[in-house]
């Protein structure tokens, strides 16, 4: 078999037993994270409490996953969401090299099922799967666990482990690999509820591929003719001699004479890397100085980043002074913003030796903190939730934590610039019995027990700047090319994370170029100018779904939705025109399949009516327009002194917004009313069974 | 026999120039020149070459063959040199390497104007983009300005004619950044820029 | 004299001219600018001991520790050249297993040793072609070989009884044995690993590149 393994791994903690089953049923949905959700479908009932030993864990890997391309180092895992409204369909995106360990293992998919009576975690090396007993693990950190199994096993073993986060059933916990590849989504506390400290991987087998030849092409073309930087920037961050172009934003940040500072031997200059140079790629995301600053440029040890991928996003710094200072090593690595954790929780850095290096070393301890104790930021909602109870003078923290707990924390600690306030802080966060624990369980949960104190104000607030009141935070939303954005972000069950059209939108190129470029693909109007859009047309309909299907795709198949896809190229030579063709002759080339764009849309669309379907049953309402997509209320009411369609606002019009919706529903086949999926549409995808269970539910459109 | 030579190039071979190639060393020590400098990022002024000819060039053979780079009917060993002309040169690059848009770029910094460098770029990056410049581009590479000769640029602009339509704008962080008011409305360029340099860095 | 072996003695010469200025590693020796350009490192990183040099038959080998990012592309890109799938375990240079706690493994105070649990510090360890080969010397069979022209140690494969003695003999446990033939396989030079590197952590020299810088 080429590409998929044809195994799914079952594991079964409330007896303690593993079996191998066929995976080939579930080929119709891609892998990793189609594959995933169509299991959740299948094991996990409607209705299930994402604690109960009823829920399940599927961690899965694509056809594509570990493939040599660049990139394909990712896996997705899905559970019942414990932080959002509707306890829904969640899945985590993780990158490391869990993907390459599991594949090479021999799995497309691992399901995780009922629950230990005692700590444990699962060791899978090839066939051999055992499950082993963790209680000396129990209340380690992430780096502590990895290190303990890998003794306790081989050398290159890959460990995906919660912390004491999960461990206590923090709703906002994570799973973590490496020094700080993270799976968020609260998929930590589903692995805390089944005892479950850690999955290991070692992998020696091979993953097989139907035409090696045409894949090192793709490789070889990728790497000379299409990639870019992170997010598929394609133009450098400052002038440079080979480029037409430069945007100081851009991610391509290697440049002649800035450095991996810190680098043993002395610094190695990231230089210039023009396209057609592959071996060369590895230096154009110098991203510790793009994430904190010039001041991390002398602390650049090198670059890291996930197994396969040439484009090293995470900024591996070293920060000596901190091991005497805070009693940490100061050595980290992380990218956007797991790089911050809970940094700004603290009002003022003092700096040691220079100036700026304060702040850096805050960042560094909040990061550290978060991904040794697996928390997980929400993508910023933890801290902007922390932050909101902490201003006017602890105002609301006040009311909700007990006079002796208030009195316990020196939150002097927080104006002195103290950074052990930050680890105060998340003792109290994750602590039970701490009334501050209920802060980290997620906006939504947040608000339902506190709302008598919150008003409506919190969770429709800017300062908090969820894209909805189901919990998600807005990620990349309508400050991306307005209603396009914010229609990626309603889908899901928690913070958007599509990336397509940001990746566009910040790519560097002059607005005039992207929109000529994109024009072709989607029709005239699908690209206003940055901050300065337009009423809703079906163009705009057109590159949202774009920009969700090629997310799903990308985290089925796998490849990195942070760089992929290949809209726009660095090349002048091509007028910077990118290829999307090249996920399909991947899966060509891999499967030994006749893929094309459109078969390949077909099945990847199919894993987003199976998604909404799920989210529809599982929330027991048809009304998703009202119930789901719902939007915060500070995305019509920001910048007061604007109205929408005004130069420099992104603020949304309300009826305009209406619109933009029953032109996405109309695009993915929902009816327009409520946003659900019409029974033709679930049989076009042959999802006729979840029709049948809608349908005798009542939740099918009328 | 073949012999593995992996991926690597094989080693240049010396010795071995064609006549025609001979006949053209003048030409050659020109290009060799003009591609090195290229190579450093850095156009060529026609003062500079005439201050210190290039190998066995003179004066006259320089004019000659700089004045062919100009033409469509070069001699194909010049095919790859091109030219910008500054406000007090012409300078020339090896168009292979270097894009015409760098050129004037480096022909701005080598003229030593910085006053139409900046109000070049920022005009150029209002226009184009359309984006406000931070004072961050315009100290770094490949202009390497000080913070406070770009605050000297700014008042001195307010006093000039000729650059009543730059401004200097602030982000809410502080960050300073200049735009052109010729595309940019002043609001708008207060949104953008507190886009780029507070909302997408808190939210990347 | 042949121009085939004319050029084998030179590059011999030039070999064994290396071997001598570095016998003892590259601290300490004084490198030409264009041969650190050509190997990718400067002086202090030569002199701080972080980049390795392999004089091969064919080439000069370099690994820079500094400038490897772990990304195991190199693991990848061998087996889909030689063996047309992706199998880093069977890779014939390999990452993975220092990754985490660097190359010397793990040990009780990681924080303080190699890998991204440490100070960073970690590198592909690959097939040194060494001049005295472990790997050929161990096998029962005389299976491991120089390829006659390159000089690269080869498997027969029809020699090979896969016993892993070469495996086993290997300072580095270079060679693997395919489980599925149950047949020795190394490292034959093919420079997929270094032609995939997207940092040139990894770098194969022609030896007559070497002769013109030294």
């Amino acid at each position: 078999m080429y590409g998929w393994t044809g195994n799914l791994l079952r594991v079964n903690l409330t007896d303690r037993t593993s079996s191998i089953e066929s995976s080939e049923k579930y080929f119709d949905y891609i892998g990793g994270k189609g594959m995933a959700n169509r299991i959740m479908y299948d094991e996990v009932p409607a209705g299930t409490e994402p604690t109960a030993p009823e829920n399940k864990i599927v961690i899965a890997v694509g056809p594509n996953t570990a493939s040599s391309a660049p990139t394909s180092g990712r896996i997705t895992l899905s559970t019942l969401s414990p932080f959002t409204k509707f306890n829904a369909i969640v899945d985590a995106h993780m990158g490391g090299d869990t993907g390459l360990q599991m594949k090479t293992a021999g799995y497309d998919a691992v399901i995780i099922e009922g629950e230990a009576d005692a700590p444990v975690y699962i060791y899978v090396e090839d066939d051999k799967v055992e499950i082993r007993d963790a209680s000396a693990l129990w209340g380690k950190l992430t780096g502590e666990t990895t290190a303990a199994i890998t003794k306790e096993t081989t050398p290159g073993v890959n460990v995906v482990s919660i912390g004491p986060a999960g461990e206590n059933l923090v709703n906002l916990s994570c799973v973590m690999t490496g020094i700080a590849h993270c799976g968020g989504g609260g998929i930590g506390k589903i692995f805390g509820s089944k005892k479950l400290k850690a999955i290991a991987f070692h992998g020696t087998k091979a993953v097989e591929v139907a035409d090696p030849k045409k894949l090192k092409a793709l490789n070889d073309y990728v790497m000379n003719d299409l990639i870019g930087s992170n997010n598929n920037h394609v133009v450098p961050s400052v002038p440079q001699s080979w480029s037409e172009y430069d945007a100081p934003r851009s991610r391509w940040t290697g440049q002649p004479g800035l450095t991996w500072g810190a680098a043993e031997g002395g610094p190695i200059d990231t230089g210039e890397s023009p396209p057609g140079q592959p071996t060369r790629v590895g230096f154009r995301c110098m991203k510790s100085v793009f994430d904190h600053g010039p001041i991390a440029e002398k602390y650049t040890v090198k670059m890291t980043g996930c197994a396969m991928c040439p484009i090293r996003c995470y900024a591996s710094v070293n920060i000596p002074f901190m091991k005497e200072r805070y009693g940490i090593s100061g050595s980290h690595a992380n990218t956007c913003l797991g790089n911050r954790g809970m940094a700004n929780l603290v009002t003022n850095f003092v700096d040691v030796e220079d100036e700026g290096d304060g702040a850096l070393a805050g960042r560094i301890y909040g990061a550290t903190m978060n991904d040794e104790y697996g928390l997980w930021d929400n993508y910023g909602e933890m801290l902007a939730t922390l932050n909101y109870f902490m201003k006017d003078d602890y105002k609301l923290m006040k009311q909700i934590l007990t006079e002796e707990e208030f009195n316990a924390i020196d939150w002097s600690k927080r104006e002195s610039g103290d950074l052990t306030f930050i680890k105060d802080m998340i003792e109290c966060l994750i602590d039970p019995n701490h009334s501050m624990y209920n802060l980290a369980q997620g906006a939504y949960y947040v608000d339902e027990k506190y709302h008598d104190i919150l008003g409506d104000d919190y969770l429709h607030s800017q300062a908090l700047g969820l894209w909805g009141p189901l919990g998600g935070k807005r990620h990349h939303g309508n400050e991306s090319n307005a209603q396009v954005g914010l229609l990626t972000n309603i889908i899901y069950n928690r913070d958007g994370m599509c990336h397509t059209i940001v990746n566009v939108t910040g790519s560097g190129l002059p607005y005039e170029l992207q929109k000529h470029l994109l024009e072709d693909l989607f029709g005239e109007g699908c690209l206003d100018r940055p901050q300065a859009y337009t009423p809703m047309n079906e163009a705009k309909a057109k590159f949202a779904k774009f920009g969700i299907m090629r997310q799903v795709l990308h985290d089925s198949m796998t490849l990195c939705n942070w760089v992929w896809p290949m809209t726009f190229s660095p090349r002048r030579e091509r007028n910077y025109q990118g290829d999307l063709s090249v996920e399909a002759q991947y899966m060509s080339a891999i499967t030994g399949q006749d893929w094309t764009e459109e078969s390949l849309d077909f099945a990847t669309e199919r894993c987003i009516q199976l998604h909404r379907a799920m989210t529809i049953l599982q929330a027991g309402t048809v009304d998703m327009r009202k119930e789901h997509d719902a939007v915060s209320e500070f995305i019509f009411e920001m910048d007061p002194d604007k109205t929408p369609f005004e130069e420099g606002t992104v603020k949304l019009d309300r009826e305009d917004w209406e619109v933009a919706l029953d032109m996405f529903y109309r695009e993915f086949g929902w009816d327009e009313k409520t946003g659900a999926p019409t029974r033709a549409t679930l049989e076009k995808f042959g999802l006729t069974d979840i029709a049948d269970e809608l349908a005798a539910k009542g939740l099918m459109p009328a | 026999m073949t012999m593995n030579h992996g991926n690597l190039p094989e080693a240049p071979h010396s010795g071995e120039l064609n006549p025609a190639a001979q006949e053209n060393s003048g030409a050659q020590e020109l290009i060799k020149l003009l591609r090195a400098n290229t190579e450093k990022s850095k156009v060529t002024g026609k003062k500079e070459l005439l201050k210190k000819l290039p190998g066995s060039l003179d004066r006259a053979a320089l004019l000659d063959l700089l004045s062919k780079t100009a033409n469509k009917q070069a001699p194909p060993e010049l095919g790859d040199i091109s030219h910008v002309e500054g406000q007090k040169d012409t300078y020339y690059y090896d168009q292979t390497i270097m894009t015409v848009q760098y050129a004037r770029l480096d022909a701005l910094i080598q003229d030593k104007d910085i006053m139409r460098t900046v109000a070049a770029v920022v005009r150029s990056d209002s226009k184009l983009y359309p984006r406000v410049t931070p004072f961050k581009k315009l100290t770094g590479m490949p202009f390497w300005c000080t913070e406070d000769e770009l605050l000297g640029v700014a008042a001195r602009m307010k006093l000039d004619e000729a650059y009543q339509d730059i401004r200097m704008i602030s982000a809410s962080n502080g960050v300073r950044g200049f735009f052109s008011l010729e595309s940019l409305s002043e609001t708008y360029a207060q949104s953008l820029f507190e886009m780029e340099e507070v909302f997408i860095p808190d939210n990347p | 004299m042949s121009e085939f072996t004319r050029k084998l003695s030179q590059k011999e010469y030039t070999r064994r001219q290396f071997m001598k200025l570095t016998g003892k590693g590259l601290a300490g020796v004084a490198l030409s600018s264009s041969l650190l350009q050509l190997m990718g490192a400067t002086m202090a990183q030569a002199e701080a001991g972080q980049v390795s040099v392999y004089a091969q038959p064919d080439y000069l080998l370099v690994v820079n520790r500094a400038k490897c990012t772990g990304c195991q592309r190199c693991e990848a890109n061998c087996t889909l050249a030689n063996d047309g799938n992706i199998r880093p375990y069977m890779a014939r240079v390999r990452v993975n297993n220092s990754l985490n706690f660097g190359n010397a493994g793990l040990t009780d105070d990681f924080e303080s040793a190699g890998g991204v649990f440490g100070d960073w510090t970690f590198e592909p360890d690959t097939c040194k072609q060494c001049k005295d080969p472990w790997c050929a010397n161990a096998c029962p069979m005389g299976a491991i070989s120089a390829e006659e022209g390159t000089g690269t140690r080869v498997v027969d494969q029809d020699t090979c009884i896969g016993c892993g003695a070469c495996v086993q003999a290997c300072p580095w446990h270079m060679p693997r044995l395919v489980p599925e033939t149950r047949k020795s396989t190394k490292c034959i030079n093919c420079g997929a690993c270094v032609a995939g590197c997207p940092t040139s952590a990894l770098r194969m020299i022609a030896w007559e590149d070497v002769a013109q810088v030294m």
